[in-house]
């Protein structure tokens, strides 16, 4: 187990190179220059060269490239070509918004979106099912940004409950959290589904069943812990990228999140800004996922067996 | 419900030119000259829902067939044999899932002009580590089940054992998640869209008239809540289609072991 | 059985309540004498040497001052110069400050502080974007190159006089000083704050920084120290709302006290009974147009650009498409500004167009339209698009973001392209140098890659003119070849909409972004 989480631990770092590297690639060869954005409308060429200069973009990109890994190896960041400001602090001061927004959306969905898909899956078939499941689906073709401005009317206009709009404390949270949720949830509850009905076939199953287990019994501790593998994966899946920052959500309700953030530094082509929030982003997220392999090897002792003679 | 697929397709005898625009006509409700009532420059929205449609459902379904393809593949390959083909794999996998799907995306609409074509790519692009890795877990709890051990056992090759035995436990989970996804694609479209990196106008999908409309939700609703509708109806027949291929399976499987 | 689903309940409820149990909490709770408003992107920077975008001018208008300033009809004032002699035909502008005028750090605005401020402007070790408001001045070219060692236009008299010399007469010239590039910065703390200083600026405007939570709120107090009459309010809110319709949400909330009117929602407010007389408007400074590519085919052809002038019915799409949200343009300059008679237009004429198109298209193939991914281009592109295909053009869009938009723009890869142009001081010079004079093509503002060396010489004569019918004069002859020859089609100049609540009292909406000092209104 610790050689495990160890060995994966190492495999972290050449993965943040490959990261770095590919996302330096990707960021560079984007068509756009961030020194028009900075200079605005009405700028000499003689300033642009100048600028470019101080940015250092007209360097070779593999110089560049050293560059910024070794300024990465000293633990920073650089700074931002718009705002001048240190990357690695923005990106410390949001990253708490990011990860109550993502765990506020997680709370909601995980007991929600299980339990839905485990009652579709019992009463299969049955109106109830038919309910859910749709419903489920709607959830998933819903834009956010459609549902979030529902939300947000009905709430806060209507019934002038929750506010509307801004970063803070939990009043601010509700609204932008339920929206991220509802797709998570839908894909819980079709993933829950599927998979436990799948394994209520399962001859273990049967024969529990046969052996005159109860029902209750029966469905929590054979069915669920058994239908965990595939669900504990997709909410490492959801809760990952949710922390990589969620745009639409957060450009909705004006939260203070990574995910505006980046895109930002994205659509200005402000290159440290996009590789700091990607590197934060790919950590967190390769992070989330080590812990849901940890996960697995706790609820499913056949992973486990053959997890530790690797 | 394939029926209603068909009829959406077939559908296409339209009163309007989805790209005529006329300004006498701005912001129309539903009448009965436009049934669907009009946008913001007075075109007809029955027809570019109509369409549209065509257009949303051909990306959302060519990029679904893609990410499961490579998916499907990935995910076995590697939850089977697992050891260095695994970590090399999971770690593509990781370092894509962990990529924001739009920088992905915008970073490939470089290579090919913008248009109908970049946006499949890239949506197969974004969306095919999501499925390896929920393939590859799937696939890591059921390679130490009895019967894969058992034709192991009587001496299947490996080809067989993961074609044959495994590939088929792993599709239900893979078309449910397709399903799921279909609706998804189309949105991820109208984001695209918006970023000026998807279909370029004055083509109408239902992902763009979504997301360009959706300013007028509380003035003109008719203008977004068609194209809305169109598509979670879309979405809900992708999943029942994906339910009831799973079960036709099941039987078969069934009756095969009988 | 039983028990599950009494399990299932439980569960439910729990996860509701977690859901319900803030429904007791009222919205937010606002100090008395703030007023909020809102800011839809977070102003990249606060230091005046690098602000170029609406945002960070507008704020910065309220930390400091320039030594003139623009009153509300648009003609030059007095802000920290007391007064000013121009000599020498022009080229020589002597300044006097006012005495006792303090930065919020309580030192004194002196006459170096002026030099050190436009020197940080030009200086080679700075990046400043805004070099070309200040390198009129004599000897700022060779002090931004690093040839000279000091800014040589610029003389200290004493504490309070100083001397700027020109390197050729420029009439715009104290315009330039009233923009937010010309403030001025306190030595002291610039030096002290380093990068920080476009995040915790100092100045000497009726309001100070008071926090700036990046991305969500900035809250500027008053400065009671201020040296001239102080504002009327206590402080000043910016909210960051991204999303249109969520600043609309909370100002009908009341958790705004002004907002811009988002198109979407004008019609509404339009006919609102509770809003409409709420509106508050003014015209704006700016011009929105479609740009040809003039050093290329097609539109190298100054027919073919006429013929899409004419066949393009811009009245239609501005009363019904937009609304009536401008004013039609006749040429570049916008009508408060132009003291002679507009030139002539070309009126819509399809049949004429078509004419054009046929006769003079010679190698057939698509035009590239340029547009952003703003939805309301989109919506203008898609309509400019119908009328100039129905002429028989074949016009394909290409929709780009912004960054890349404009570096494709500036290389002049498009053939057609939608852009507006908002006035950095109100001055027709202001629409013509910038726009078509050859010296500016790319990056500098001449986009159309126009060159004509007749308009390059009316412009330049115009700008060293200190007579104004004569200047005026030179202006007109410029702008009527340019709606001659057609270099762009202009659309209109684009009305300022403003909604406030009605306990606000006094709220003004100025043309231009750095005017708006935030003194008048109160509640």
């Amino acid at each position: 187990m610790k050689h495990y989480i160890f060995k994966r631990l190492a495999l972290l770092f050449p993965l943040l190179l490959g990261i770095t590297l590919v996302t330096f690639a990707i960021t560079k060869a984007l068509p756009g220059d961030p020194v028009y954005s900075i200079v605005g409308e009405r700028a000499s060429p003689e300033v642009i060269e100048k600028i470019r200069k101080e940015l250092g973009t007209e360097r070779g990109i593999i110089r560049q490239y050293i560059g910024y890994v070794s300024l990465l190896l000293k633990g920073e960041m650089g700074r931002s070509y718009y705002t001048n400001r240190r990357v690695l602090d923005d990106i410390l001061a949001k990253l708490p918004n990011t990860f109550k927004l993502a765990a506020g959306a997680m709370l909601i969905a995980v007991p929600i979106g299980i339990l839905l898909g485990f009652i579709t899956a019992i009463k299969k078939n049955t109106l109830v099912d038919r309910i859910i499941s749709g419903l489920s689906v709607l959830g998933m073709s819903v834009p956010v940004f459609w549902s979030g401005l529902i939300l947000m009317l009905f709430f806060s206009l209507e019934l002038k409950l929750l506010p509307p709009s801004g970063t803070g404390d939990i009043r601010y949270l509700l609204l932008p959290a339920v929206t991220l949720s509802l797709p998570a949830i839908a894909t819980l509850v079709r993933v829950t589904r599927v998979t436990v009905l799948d394994i209520a076939n399962k001859p273990f199953v049967r024969t529990a069943r046969a052996k005159g287990i109860g029902k209750f019994p029966l469905n929590t501790v054979h069915i669920m812990k058994n239908a965990l593998i595939p669900v504990v994966t997709v909410i490492g899946l959801e809760f990952g990228s949710y922390l990589n920052g969620a745009v639409l959500t957060e450009t909705i309700f004006g939260w203070d999140g990574l995910g505006r953030f980046t895109m930002e530094g994205i659509l200005k082509r402000d290159y440290p800004v996009i590789m700091g929030c990607i590197i934060t982003g790919t950590t967190v997220f390769v992070l989330v996922n080590l812990t849901v392999d940890i996960v697995y090897y706790f609820i499913d002792p056949r992973v486990r067996m053959h997890g530790t003679d690797r | 419900m394939v029926i209603f697929l068909l009829s959406l397709f077939s559908f296409f005898i339209v009163p309007y030119n989805p790209d005529i625009i006329d300004l006498d006509s701005l912001k129309q409700p539903p009448s009965l000259k436009h049934p669907l009532g009009t946008d913001n420059k007075g075109r007809d929205i029955l027809a570019r829902v109509l369409y549209g449609g065509k257009i949303s459902i051909s990306i959302a379904l060519t990029a679904a067939f893609f990410t499961m393809a490579i998916g499907l593949i990935i995910g076995l390959l590697s939850g089977y044999f697992g050891g260095k083909l695994d970590t090399f794999f999971m770690s593509v996998v990781d370092l894509v899932l962990a990529f924001p799907a739009l920088l992905l995306a915008i970073g490939i609409s470089i290579l090919f002009p913008p248009g109908l074509y970049t946006v499949m790519v890239a949506l197969s692009a974004v969306g095919w580590a999501s499925f390896a890795r929920l393939i590859r877990g799937h696939v890591l709890s059921i390679r130490g089940a009895l019967f894969v051990d058992a034709s192991r056992a009587i001496g299947c090759s490996t080809a067989r054992i993961l074609f044959v035995h495994i590939l088929p436990q792993c599709v239900p989970l893979a078309l449910v998640m397709a399903g799921l996804k279909l609706g998804g694609y189309i949105l991820t479209e109208a984001a695209l869209s918006f970023l000026g990196l998807g279909v370029q106008p004055p083509t109408a999908t239902w992902g763009s008239m979504v997301s360009a409309n959706r300013v007028f939700i509380s003035s003109s609703p008719w203008m977004v809540l068609s194209p809305g509708f169109m598509i979670a109806l879309t979405a809900l027949c992708f999943n029942l289609l994906g339910d009831e291929l799973r079960e036709k399976y099941d039987v078969e499987k069934t009756s095969q072991k009988v | 059985m039983k028990l599950n689903r009494l399990r299932h309940f439980f569960i439910f409820f729990a996860s509701f309540s977690f859901l319900t149990s803030c429904y007791s909490c009222s919205p937010v709770n606002r100090p008395d004498g703030y007023i909020y408003l809102r800011l839809n992107s977070n102003p990249t920077t606060l230091d005046p040497a690098f602000i170029v975008d609406v945002a960070g001018g507008n704020i910065s208008s309220k930390l400091f001052n320039g030594l003139v300033k623009l009153d509300e009809n648009l003609s030059i004032v007095p802000d920290i110069a007391e007064s000013w002699e121009i000599e020498d035909n022009g080229k020589t502008y002597i300044f006097h400050l006012k005495h006792g005028v303090f930065f919020t750090n309580n030192q004194e605005v002196t006459s170096s502080d002026f030099k050190y401020s436009f020197k940080r402007i030009l200086s080679p070790q700075n990046t400043s974007p805004n070099t070309w408001v200040l390198d009129k001045i004599s000897g700022a070219k060779d002090y931004l190159n690093g040839r000279a060692e000091d800014l040589a236009g610029f003389e200290i008299i004493d504490k309070y006089t100083f001397r700027i010399r020109l390197e050729r007469p420029f009439i715009p010239f104290l315009n330039l000083l009233a923009m937010t590039a010309a403030y001025v910065v306190p030595q002291e703390e610039v030096e002290r704050r380093g990068a920080d200083f476009s995040s915790s600026p100092v100045g000497t405007g009726p309001f100070m920084l008071g926090a700036w939570k990046h991305n969500n709120e900035i809250v500027l107090a008053r400065n009671n120290n201020y040296f001239m009459d102080k504002a009327k309010v206590d402080g000043i809110i910016y909210r960051i709302i991204p999303e249109d319709l969520t600043a609309v949400t909370e100002f009908e909330l009341g958790n705004l006290d002004v907002i811009d009117i988002p198109a979407s929602v004008y019609a509404k407010y339009r006919k609102s009974s509770k809003w409409q007389n709420l509106i508050e408007s003014a015209e704006g400074l700016n011009t929105y147009y479609l740009g040809f590519n003039c050093s290329r085919p097609p539109f190298d052809n100054s027919n073919l650009r006429k013929a899409a002038a004419f066949a393009i019915d811009r009245k239609k799409i501005l009363e019904t498409f937009y609304e009536k949200r401008g004013v039609p343009a006749s040429g570049p300059v916008p009508d408060t500004l132009r003291k002679w008679d507009p030139p002539d237009t070309y009126e819509y004429n399809p049949e004429k167009a078509r004419r054009i198109v046929e006769e003079e298209w010679m190698r057939r193939k698509d035009v590239e339209f340029y547009i952003t991914s703003d939805r309301e281009v989109a919506d203008m592109a898609e309509i400019i698009q119908f009328y100039l295909e129905k002429a028989g053009f074949e016009i394909k869009i290409i929709q780009l973001e912004w960054s890349a938009y404009k570096s494709a723009l500036n290389k002049g890869e498009a053939d057609m392209f939608w852009m507006s142009w908002w006035a950095d001081y109100p001055d027709p010079e202001n629409f013509l140098f910038p726009l078509f004079h050859s010296s500016n093509h790319g990056s500098s503002g001449n986009r159309t890659q126009y060159t004509n060396r007749e308009v390059d010489s009316f412009i330049n004569k115009g700008q060293a003119s200190r007579d104004l019918q004569e200047r005026n004069r030179y202006y007109m002859q410029a702008e009527k070849i340019i709606a001659k020859e057609s270099p762009c089609i202009f659309f209109w100049h684009k009305k300022h909409f403003a909604l406030r609540q009605p306990y606000l009292k006094d709220y003004r909406i100025y043309p231009i972004h750095n005017m708006d000092k935030g003194l008048e209104v109160f509640f």
